[in-house]
Order: structure tokens, then C-alpha cells, then sequence
């Protein structure tokens, strides 16, 4: 049965301690960071199961990406209260398990121009956190640069890069892996050596 | 929950201790999870205020509810605590705040900028440079840098949102056409990440420099006006100044008359009742550990 499933062992410190983990990961963009351990539901990883407990409840709404378990959508239910949404637009947050099936970045909330906040924060499990091309990202949290080679394709980082262009507006994402977390707050632009090497357009900001 | 009776900053009543029984930290989780996540928006975002819903705490606004509130949501087991009043680490409202979450936390504290995990400030940033992984947390009056501009909230936002910092540029250059330089010595604006108009609460413009690409993660909570924001580590912090009047910070012709500091942010203290005066640091950690250090090698030499 799904309500015999656990969620975290302690509920306050594995919760303040996966939050710090959370905070870290977005405080330092590309660095990873380690959450507690927890046996989550099938469907989730260890360290983005830690997270949903620690950030979503009844004040919460949530885009699931198609094609988890039902047995996700009932933890989530018996652990946080949590409600959902079919409209990415309308998710405080969005759970992505396949990233190059999801709607592309536009679709969701950027927030507005006066409350940028209110934008979605997407929850995105890779089989890893690394493996992919390597990207150089520059902002807030990055002391002169950092590369990561995130497994995503090139078609993310070109939707990105046109997101950043519209900053303070914006997604701000965790990355997730077995019991790892990398933080991608809209502030991380790609540096602009890397656009090019890959071939993006610039979209009229300066450097 | 109930609360103490209103009263005002640095009245003598001190904070009641909260009975036994609270939960970790005196907040609820679900007070936690909405504070934790204003946080982590107001990383994501350097300099913008995100609104919270402050709740009631067992002091009143002036003990600095704001920043409580956000170092309850950010402390853990294994931080080491230390907090700061004016510098000093043995001021009332230092000593109160430092024995709350000793109490409801059980947490380990300091006086030793470098030793600390999490640090709480009212209106000073140690001598000491802060480190990479420490995350230092500001008690707010007045988040609000447009609130003496536009009072209306609903139009400062608008200004923000249009990044309209002119009338700001306006009224600090009114202050050198009458002063002949700007006059703000304390809560004296920033531009974060290039982007929003921040107010650093009411720090000495002497500290303004030391937020600019600081390895520590600074957070800002002001309690009455329900707002909390954030400096990530290595962000752009720039004092508002003009080409004819570059920003600069206060000097004093003298050192520190205890420790011989000449870096260091002096306050001048009352020391008899004959009128006598002195001019020491307010980092009362930096210039205890300087004198130590000094009376240290002087043994060493004798
Ligand atoms: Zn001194």
C-alpha cells in the first residue's frame, strides 16, 4: 500500500537538511550537492522524492510530466497535500522525468514583470549529472565561470539561452540524480563563447 | 502561540523563553516550508523583494522578527551560531536572540566570526571576511530602498519592475547640490546583479563594499514589512554613485584605542562620567581577538 511507503525518517531535520542542500545547489549553480537518503516511490529519484517533501504542501500546486506511476501522484498526496494542475503554466511547480518530452521552457510560467517569483520551479530527474556536452555557465553563485556537462540537448540550452535574454523573468530549476542535486537559478547565462560554439543566435543583450 | 506585548525596539523587557515542547527551531513546518521557499526565489533572483506572510513571534518587531524568522527556517543541527547587535556580540538584544535558539535549537554558538556556520546581524558585517559556505542573515527594517520616493507599494513595485531608478539617482544628487557629497551614512543603496535597487538595511556605508562578490550567501528578512531577499555568493554589489562623485566610505584619523585597528569600522563610546571619551571597533570580536593576539606575541617577545 502506498501510505505504508515512508517519506523521511526524521520530518524536521531531513526536511532542513535537503532544504540547505536545495539552497546550496541554487546559492551555487553547477556545484552538486547531496540530500539525505529516503526510499521514494518508483518513478523518483532519491533526492528529488527529499525535495517535493520538503517544498510542496496544501499551498502548492504541481504539473507532473505524463507517464510517472500512479503510485508518485498518492505519496506526493499522502505526504504533502500537495494539489495538481494539467497546465504547466499553472504549476508552482513541475515534476519533468524525461526532459526531451516535455514542453519546451516558453510553456511555463516565467512570472511577471512585478512579481517575477511566481514563476514556475522545475523539478527535473536525469539518469545523471553528467555525460552530456559541456556547457560554461556565468552568473550570480559563480565565481568567473563553470562548466557542467548536464546530459541535456542542445535544443534546452537554446530555449534557455532565449529565457535568460528575458531576466528577471524566468524558470529556476533543480537537477536530480540517485541523491544528488545541481541548482540552475535563471540568473546562470551561458557564456558567450559557448552560444556560439554551438551555433545560437545572440538575442540582442550585451555581455 | 502567543506573543509578548508590543513594545519598543531595546525596551528592557527581554523576549519571554518559549515553554518546553515548541517545535525545532519555534516554527511550525508548514511556517518553514512557505519561508524556505521565499528564500530560495529570492536567491534566484538577487535583490528582489519576495513577500512572505511574517508570523507572530515570541518578541516584538523591533528585536528583529525578520531575520529570526529566516535564520528558524534556514538553522539546522549542526550549525554554529553567532549573532551580532551593532557589532557586539554581548548586547541585549545579541544575548537574547543567541539564548532563543540555543533553547528552541539546542545549537552550538560562537562569538568567532570565522568559527560560525550561520550568522545573524542587526546593522553590521564583521571585520573578519566571511567565508564561502556561511550563510549570513540581515534583520530589516525597511526592505523597501523606493518607500521614501513612491510610499505606495503597489507603485514601487511598478518602478522595480521597470527597473525606474532615475528619481533614486534624483534625491541622492539633491543631497550633494545641498551637502556637497551624499550625506546617507547608514542603509545607503545598492544595485545587485546590475539589476534591482536594494536596501542593505542599516549598515554603515563603511560595510557596503564587503557585500560586493562576497563568498557567503546573505539573506535579508524584515518582519513588519513581510519581505525577504537575497545576495547569492559572487554577486555584484554596487553603492549608487555618480562620475563626479565616485561612492567612498568613512575613515578616521586615528586607530582603534584598544586593539590600534586601522581598518576597522571605530564607534565612539562614552567611557566615565566625566565626559571621556574613546573611538573602538564595534566588531567586538575582531578587536578582543586582535588585543589577544597582540598581548600573545608581546609574551612571546618578553
Ligand atoms: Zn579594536
Amino acid at each position: 500500500m502506498i501510505t505504508q511507503l515512508a517519506g523521511f525518517a526524521d520530518a524536521i531535520h531531513d526536511a532542513q537538511h535537503t532544504f540547505r542542500a536545495l539552497l546550496d545547489a541554487l546559492a551555487r549553480p553547477g556545484i552538486p550537492q547531496t540530500t539525505v537518503s529516503l526510499t521514494p516511490p518508483s518513478g523518483l529519484e532519491s533526492s528529488c522524492a527529499a525535495t517535493c517533501l520538503t517544498l510542496l504542501d496544501l499551498e502548492t500546486s504541481v504539473w507532473l510530466q505524463p507517464g510517472l506511476p500512479a503510485d508518485v501522484r498518492s505519496w506526493l498526496v499522502f505526504h504533502t497535500g500537495c494539489r495538481f494542475t494539467d497546465h504547466p503554466h499553472a504549476a508552482d511547480f513541475a515534476l519533468i522525468w524525461q526532459l526531451n518530452n516535455a514542453p519546451e521552457l516558453s510553456e511555463f510560467s516565467w512570472g511577471t514583470a512585478e512579481y517575477p517569483e511566481s514563476s514556475t520551479s522545475l523539478l527535473i530527474q536525469l539518469p545523471n549529472l553528467t555525460g552530456g556536452e559541456p556547457i560554461t555557465l556565468e552568473g550570480p553563485g559563480i565565481l568567473s565561470e563553470i562548466e557542467v556537462s548536464l546530459p541535456m540537448e542542445s535544443a534546452f540550452w537554446q530555449q534557455w539561452e532565449t529565457m535568460t535574454a528575458n531576466y528577471p523573468l524566468g524558470l529556476d530549476c533543480w537537477c536530480f540524480a540517485q541523491n544528488q542535486i545541481m541548482g540552475l537559478p535563471r540568473t546562470s547565462k551561458l557564456t558567450a563563447s559557448v552560444y556560439e560554439s554551438l551555433g545560437f543566435t545572440k538575442h540582442g543583450y550585451s555581455y | 502561540m502567543t506573543s509578548s506585548s508590543p513594545g519598543s525596539p531595546g525596551s528592557p523587557a527581554p523576549p519571554p523563553i518559549p515553554e518546553p515542547g515548541f517545535n525545532f527551531a519555534y516554527l511550525d513546518e508548514q511556517t518553514k516550508r512557505a519561508i524556505r521557499r521565499a528564500i530560495l526565489k529570492g536567491v534566484a533572483i538577487p535583490g528582489h523583494q519576495i513577500p512572505f506572510s511574517s508570523r507572530e513571534m515570541p518578541m516584538s518587531y523591533g528585536w528583529g522578527t525578520g531575520g529570526i524568522q529566516v535564520t528558524a527556517s534556514v538553522i539546522g543541527q549542526d550549525d554554529t551560531l553567532k549573532v551580532i547587535d551593532q557589532g557586539a556580540d554581548d548586547t541585549t538584544n545579541a544575548v537574547n536572540i543567541r539564548r532563543f535558539f540555543k533553547k528552541v535549537c539546542g545549537v552550538a554558538t560562537t562569538e568567532k566570526t570565522e568559527e560560525a556556520t550561520l550568522i545573524q546581524t542587526r546593522h553590521r558585517i564583521p571585520e573578519k571576511p566571511l567565508k564561502a559556505g556561511q550563510v549570513f542573515v540581515y534583520q530589516v527594517p525597511m526592505p523597501e530602498p523606493l518607500y521614501f520616493i513612491e510610499p505606495s507599494r503597489t507603485e514601487a513595485n511598478k518602478m522595480h519592475a521597470l527597473e525606474e531608478y532615475g528619481p533614486m539617482y534624483v534625491k541622492l544628487y539633491e543631497d550633494i547640490t545641498k551637502f556637497g557629497r551624499i550625506s546617507l551614512a547608514y542603509d545607503y543603496p545598492v544595485m545587485v546583479n546590475g539589476r534591482h535597487l536594494m536596501n542593505p538595511s542599516p549598515i554603515p556605508r563603511f560595510d557596503n563594499p564587503k557585500m560586493d562578490m562576497n563568498p557567503a550567501l546573505q539573506l535579508f528578512g524584515a518582519g513588519r514589512e513581510k519581505r525577504i531577499y537575497a545576495i547569492p555568493p559572487y554577486t555584484q554589489v554596487k553603492s549608487l554613485d555618480f562620475e563626479d562623485h565616485p561612492f567612498s566610505v568613512e575613515n578616521w584619523e586615528h586607530p582603534c584605542e584598544f586593539c590600534g585597528a586601522t581598518d576597522s569600522y571605530l564607534d565612539e563610546v562614552v567611557i566615565d562620567d566625566q565626559g571621556g571619551r574613546m573611538w573602538i571597533c564595534s566588531d567586538t570580536d575582531y578587536c578582543e581577538q586582535r588585543q589577544r593576539e597582540q598581548s600573545g606575541s608581546a609574551q612571546k617577545l618578553g
